[in-house]
């Protein structure tokens, strides 16, 4: 059962992707200029066969059918800029760098996000709920360009405890600021959200039918008031991965982090046609991907889901 | 043997506009084996008294009096001896069946927890007699249903299952808060059934809070009129419902629909209940009472002892 609804909602996301497809190439091409559009004058002739390779005299519906079917053969072209270079080897070198960044800034996004609710809740109105709260509106009303800057300015420059970007193998130092920056929005949403469901839950008549059972406290905090206080957090990792993805293109150009996000804004100043789509593509599949992720747990967390 | 002897109770809440009282000196005390109607309002204080009893009032609540259980004083307990006898010795029944269970958990779960924590068993003991129970309180198929979620079972399935949970350790006190308020009327009588059924069982007390005379006739030795956080009137059952005393159970009654009275508009009490936070000097039902006296205004009544060996606080009784 499970499993053919995983199988359904697959399918059901490959029209999705199309019309993602779509929108971003025509946005792409709506840009004024071109990949070839450069200082140096390129005699004619010669753009004239660049053009002609590259499909860019075919009409824009033409050019669109072209690429719908490269990618189906699972091709995402040749890069327009860096030469010698196909938009899949590109990805596939900076995407394992990307997902690492972005899954360890989710992880800790969600368990220091629940934690922190789940204390402010458990100490309504005391000075740890009020420390916490004011950390979570700071936390959402700043953005990562603003806070990143500042930690490097503070950790990097004037202590001189971490590096201020590069992308090392194995010098976990290189982590810690990047993942820091990129969950910390996170990490404020994900604790207000849990506070608000904690509150609920414990105000809940079956938290007071556990204390009339003489339970432990620790027992009802962790068997009967977690699951039900979790759920609402778990439905906003699916809309958190695309905020995480959003925050990484951002913050791999700040510490110059050799990922994925780097090309999207590169190429899409480069007007990099192919790289920009084929990054798009990219990060299409893993919200649709991470957003199937949370509603088969969901399912498995929640026992009146059934598929 | 006494088994409950509750003295001087009052709960009082400290809120924005006052002092709220919702109980006001209450004392009462129960033997052994027999079953105690508290029949009220909404909002007059039955609901707090139970919760006091149970130990689990809100944090903000200020809590006077004592409360003796079988020869302990439980209002001095802290929160991990309260602990101990709350589901162990004395157990509740939630007025809602719907709400009070975890849809998050399996009865399994949440039946054997109990038997695990007061009385050291193992899950597949705890688990054999949860099962026992199920089936004791009318859940068919207990062996596979016991491993259900709330969800899968109707209204009065889910109080039953309640019922089921709360007399896991064979409490000596079992307070029912409205237990057959959310059921429809076939379901109601049976749930009364079983809570009769089980008590005269395990010879336990009961305490049933209810607004409804239907439930206290059915079930109770004893019955205690509530109104305004006080006792107004306290007797056995018979004679309460045959005789009452005090105004407030008089119209209480009087406003109950029977098949006799057709033809007569239903008496309906006029006014409102008090406000907790300006709760009157003397008789908190004066306001509304048909039979007030001057001195009803501002000064308490007084218990007094009635013939039929009842209890009533009031001055147009005595």
């Amino acid at each position: 059962m499970l499993l053919r609804y995983a199988f359904q909602r697959l399918l059901s996301a490959i029209p999705t992707l199309m019309v993602m497809v779509f929108i971003a190439f025509y946005l792409v091409h709506s840009a004024p200029g071109g990949p070839f559009d450069t200082e140096k004058v390129i005699a004619p002739e010669v753009r004239a066969n660049l053009d002609r390779l590259y499909h860019l005299d075919q009409p824009l519906h033409k050019q669109f059918i072209y690429y719908l079917r490269s990618i189906m053969r699972g091709d995402l072209g040749p890069s327009f800029r860096y030469r010698d270079y196909s938009v899949n080897d590109l990805i596939a070198a900076g995407f394992p760098v990307s997902f690492k960044l972005g899954a360890a800034a989710m992880s800790l996004a969600v368990i220091i996000g629940s934690l922190l609710g789940m204390f402010a809740a458990l100490y309504r109105n005391s000075v740890v709920d009020n420390t916490i709260q004011l950390f979570s509106v700071t936390g959402i009303a700043i953005p990562g360009f603003v806070i990143a800057p500042v930690m490097i300015l503070l950790f990097s420059i004037d202590l001189k405890w971490l590096p201020a970007g590069g992308w090392q193998i194995g010098r976990w130092s290189d982590w810690v600021l990047p993942v820091i920056a990129l969950a910390l929005p996170q990490i404020a949403y994900i604790a207000r959200l849990m506070r608000g469901s904690m509150i609920d839950v414990l105000n809940s008549v079956y938290i007071r039918a556990a204390y009339a059972k003489g339970l432990p406290t620790s027992l009802i905090l962790r068997r009967h008031a977690f699951k039900p206080a979790f759920l609402p957090v778990l439905s906003y990792l699916g809309p958190a991965s695309a905020g995480i993805i959003t925050g990484s293109v951002v913050i791999e150009q700040i510490f110059s982090i050799p990922g994925i996000g780097r090309y999207f804004v590169q190429g899409a100043i480069n007007r990099d046609y192919t790289l920009v789509l084929g990054v798009v593509v990219v990060y299409g599949i893993l919200v649709i991907f991470a957003n199937l992720v949370v509603d088969l747990l969901y399912a498995w967390l929640d026992p009146k889901v059934e598929y | 043997m006494c088994i409950l002897d509750v003295e001087d109770l009052s709960v009082k809440y400290a809120t924005r506009s006052g002092l709220l009282t919702a109980v006001n000196h209450i004392s009462f005390s129960l033997m052994q084996g027999t079953t105690l109607g508290i029949v009220g309002e909404s909002g007059s204080g039955k609901s707090q008294l139970a919760m006091a009893l149970m130990g689990l009032l809100d944090t903000s609540a200020r809590q006077t009096g004592k409360i003796i259980f079988d020869g302990q004083t439980i209002s001095d307990f802290d929160r991990t001896q309260r602990r101990h006898i709350n589901g162990n010795r004395i157990a509740m029944v939630f007025q809602d069946p719907m709400s009070a269970l975890n849809p998050y958990l399996s009865l399994a779960t949440q039946m054997t927890e109990v038997l695990m924590v007061h009385q050291q068993m193992r899950y597949k003991q705890a688990l054999e007699q949860s099962i026992t129970m199920l089936a004791e309180c009318g859940i068919d198929e207990p062996k596979t249903r016991i491993h259900s979620y709330p969800h899968e079972f109707s209204g009065g399935m889910r109080q039953r299952i309640l019922i089921a949970t709360a007399l896991l350790c064979r409490p000596a006190l079992l307070i029912a808060d409205e237990p057959t308020t959310a059921l429809d009327v076939s379901m109601q009588a049976q749930i009364l059934d079983l809570l009769k059924q089980v008590q005269h069982q395990q010879k336990m007390t009961l305490i049933v809070i209810t607004h409804d005379f239907g439930v206290v006739a059915s079930l109770c030795d004893q019955v205690m009129v509530m109104y305004g956080g006080q006792v107004m009137e306290y007797g056995l059952v018979a004679e309460l419902l045959q005789q009452p005393l005090h105004p407030y159970t008089q119209g209480l009654l009087e406003s109950m629909p029977t098949l006799k009275k057709t033809g007569k508009q239903l008496y309906s009490m006029p006014g409102d209940p008090p406000d907790p936070v300006y709760l009157p000097q003397g008789c908190p039902f004066e306001p509304r009472c048909r039979q007030r006296l001057a001195e009803c205004k501002t000064i308490k009544p007084e218990p007094v002892i009635a013939e039929n060996a009842g209890m009533v606080f009031c001055h147009a009784a005595s």
